[in-house]
């Protein structure tokens, strides 16, 4: 028994495939313990979300005006527990930050799931064909660049809530913001209308990070061969250029996530992004801010989840740079100094604070 | 270098006019112009406006040219009238705008009757311009009229009070936030894996993934309610003075506009921004140190027996701050423009409110003036820093 062992374990190692990319990528990420946390977290934001309507008591929208101001942990006088309190006019927190947890994660995620698709085939034309296609690309993003950020989506996002047939929304994307976000459709479409204009002013800095990695992967020897074997444009950009300069745009596609979430909270907070009655944690934010005198606790209600879930995009974005970097060393004395010097190459988007 | 910045203020100047028809592009399409309120007035008919005052209104706002015209008005002045070329007019009959437009009956089949605009009754040709008031264009500094917020008051007199407020607040957090974030960046940089570089990165990392507002927020919330409440010298949470005098506990009572309370007001807006500036630089320049330290030059300098604080201050900090010019691109036209959501949470009367409160107001062309000079300056930012990319660093060649 003991000699057939060595023998069985050559053989079975000789029969195996060579581990894939992603499956070791998989294996380094599991091994980023906050990335796995923050993961587990998010999950757990979600499912709760998804499960709102099962896990709270109390309308979301209707106002019971003598219930407004309960503490946490306070009954109202029906003897129904509030968990998180009310709000101004009476609505239960703990249901709207719940259901606000849906809007605020999938919004984030779709405009950044948008602009990078975006960014992505623009980077993409620019890098892979080069000649006027890039000059007329750079040139349109230099001159996006020049426009401060937050001024200008102010200014987009009041003219588009007051003239929303300005921005042409497709029916069957306002159908899929519905289905994700499970608000009703008239709110749904406003939520599109959000998106779409986000999703097209963002794309920027994933076009450009798109044009530099096709840019430095159209000149390897592989492209080279693969075109001399006939390989039409297509296929070559879908099998080769595509997956080869796809690792820093997952990171940036994750922290995209992040810096989103942060965005639409700001614009909601400054009253020109989701409007009232959709809850998302930026507006019950924006309203609990001008109670906080009377009432301090308010603005933690929706803060606190709201910074939980920033720092746990941020933290799987940090563990997916890891996870990705090949030539990161895990385990050694080199993998912990790469991975402390990522933290500061990281640029925090902060539009104009 | 000479002809490299000559090519680029031409490169600016174009982009700085693409930017401004851009702009006000953005702009035009904009709901609730100063004529859309009349129409309501009109429409519930509380008191009738007559044909002429439509007229005089159209044309003090200017809403009777055509946007190309009205365009050029505002960026330089003209057209004033007709060109004048030795005692001659001409194109005075150029037809530049409409006095009145046409109206059309639409009668539905179900019997309805609407009336609705569409072309031109009257139209306005260029010799009607003349004598007309107009700005002298916001290329040579004359911001125009405020429509809404101070009717019809220069621009220029509302950037005036709000200015210094923005200077001040944004000059002193990005002054402090540099000298503090070089310092932590260098400080921990140097003393990797200590504990204070722990320390360092976490809090950078909280700081930089947090939303600014919510740092805000907690900022008033500890420092201006719960150390009232406790009885503790406390932070008055806005404003950037008070109305009245108000006492506070150890520091004795503050008189309302003193220079006390000019103080204490501004001291947690500028730490909230000073804040979140550290976080995001202190972690550029340490990463920026952590590469300049293992180079060779550096490990030269110290086998020679430099001492060690000149081989950090003098042969590592200066080629570390290389790259930290591009981030100070971005300061010129913050020191204009203002912290938006900082100035929101601590209602600081700064030029980022004016901003904002000008959007919900409606009054277009303070926006408009805002944002105008805040993308001249940021392109005036971005040449400066190349130009000081060349003096850090005399390899990068501007050609």
């Amino acid at each position: 028994m003991t000699t057939t062992t060595p023998a069985l374990s050559v053989e079975s190692l000789a029969s195996q495939r060579p581990e894939g990319q992603w499956s070791v990528v998989l294996r380094r990420f599991r091994r980023h313990r906050m990335a796995m946390f923050s993961l587990f977290v998010l999950i757990l934001f979600l499912i709760a979300s998804l499960l709102a309507p099962y896990i709270t008591f109390y309308p979301r929208d209707r106002p019971e005006l003598d219930r407004a101001f309960l503490a946490p942990m306070q009954r109202n006088e029906d003897g129904g527990l509030h968990i998180l309190g009310t709000d101004h006019i009476g609505r239960d927190l703990f249901t709207r930050v719940v259901y606000a947890a849906r809007i605020s994660i999938i919004l984030a995620v779709a405009v950044a799931t948008l602009s990078s698709l975006i960014g992505m085939a623009f980077g993409l034309l620019a890098g892979y064909f080069g000649g006027w296609v890039d000059i007329a690309i750079t040139r349109t993003l230099e001159f996006i660049s020049t426009f401060p950020l937050l001024p200008v989506l102010l200014v987009l996002n009041s003219i588009l809530l007051q003239q929303p047939e300005l921005l042409p929304i497709p029916g069957w994307f306002t159908g899929i913001m519905r289905w994700l976000t499970g608000v009703p459709q008239s709110e749904a479409v406003k939520l599109a209308l959000l998106v779409l204009s986000l999703g097209l002013l963002l794309w920027t800095g994933t076009a450009r990070l798109m044009r530099g990695m096709v840019l430095s992967v159209r000149e390897l020897a592989y492209i080279e061969s693969s075109r001399a074997l006939g390989a039409s444009n297509l296929r070559i950009i879908v099998r080769h250029v595509l997956p080869n300069s796809l690792p820093p745009l997952i990171v940036d596609y994750t922290l995209g996530i992040n810096g989103i979430l942060v965005l639409e909270s700001v614009l909601s907070f400054l009253g020109y992004g989701v409007q009232e009655p959709t809850p998302t944690w930026g507006n019950i934010l924006s309203i609990a801010e001008s109670y906080m005198f009377n009432h301090p606790w308010m603005p933690l209600v929706p803060g606190i989840p709201l910074v939980i879930c920033a720092l746990a995009v941020n933290f799987i974005g940090d563990g997916l740079r890891d996870a990705l970097d090949p030539r990161a060393v895990f385990g050694g004395a080199g993998a912990r100094e790469k991975k402390k010097d990522k933290a500061g190459q990281q640029k925090a988007a902060k539009a104009s604070a | 270098m000479t002809s490299f910045l000559i090519r680029r203020l031409f490169q600016m100047i174009v982009v700085v006019l693409l930017s401004a028809i851009a702009t006000y592009g953005i702009l035009n399409l904009a709901p609730g112009g100063p004529l859309s309120f009349i129409r309501e007035q009109q429409n519930v008919g509380a008191d009738r406006i007559t044909e002429e005052d439509i007229q005089r209104i159209r044309a003090r706002f200017e809403v009777d040219l055509y946007v190309p015209y009205r365009f050029t008005r505002w960026l330089i002045g003209q057209p004033r009238g007709p060109i004048e070329i030795g005692g001659q007019q001409f194109f005075a009959d150029l037809e530049v705008g409409c006095r009145t437009p046409g109206q059309v009956r639409l009668r539905y089949p179900d019997g309805r009757v609407e009336i609705v605009e569409e072309g031109c009754a009257v139209p306005l040709y260029l010799a009607d311009l003349e004598g007309r008031r107009t700005s002298n264009g916001i290329l040579f500094g004359d911001f125009g009229l405020s429509q809404v917020m101070l009717r019809d008051r220069p621009i220029s007199q509302l950037i005036e009070s709000r200015l210094p407020y923005t200077l001040v607040l944004m000059g002193v957090s990005t002054l402090l936030s540099i000298l503090i974030g070089v310092a932590m960046g260098v400080y921990s940089a140097v003393h990797q894996y200590s504990r204070f570089d722990y320390v360092m990165t976490t809090v950078a990392f909280l700081g930089a993934s947090l939303p600014t507002f919510f740092i805000g927020i907690m900022a008033i919330l500890i420092f201006a309610i719960l150390a009232k409440q406790a009885g503790l010298p406390y932070l008055p949470p806005g404003n950037a003075s008070s109305a009245r005098d108000y006492v506070v506990p150890l520091i004795g009572r503050v008189e309302a506009e003193s220079t006390l309370d000019y103080v204490l007001h501004f001291i947690m807006p500028c730490a909230v921004l000073t804040f979140v500036n550290v976080a995001v630089w202190s972690r550029f320049v340490r990463a920026s140190m952590l590469e300049v330290l293992r180079q060779d030059y550096v490990r030269t300098a110290r086998a020679k027996g430099v001492r060690e604080r000149l081989v950090i201050l003098k042969h590592s900090l200066r080629n570390a701050l290389i790259p930290f010019v591009t981030l100070l691109a971005g300061v010129l036209p913050g020191l204009f423009a203002g912290a938006i959501v900082t100035e929101t949470i601590f209602n600081w009367p700064g030029m980022g409110r004016l901003l904002l409160d000008a959007l919900g107001r409606f009054d277009y062309p303070v926006a408009m003036a805002v944002l105008f000079v805040t993308i001249v300056l940021t392109l005036i930012g971005y040449l400066l820093s190349d130009i000081l990319y060349t003096v850090v660093d005399p390899r990068i060649k501007l050609t």
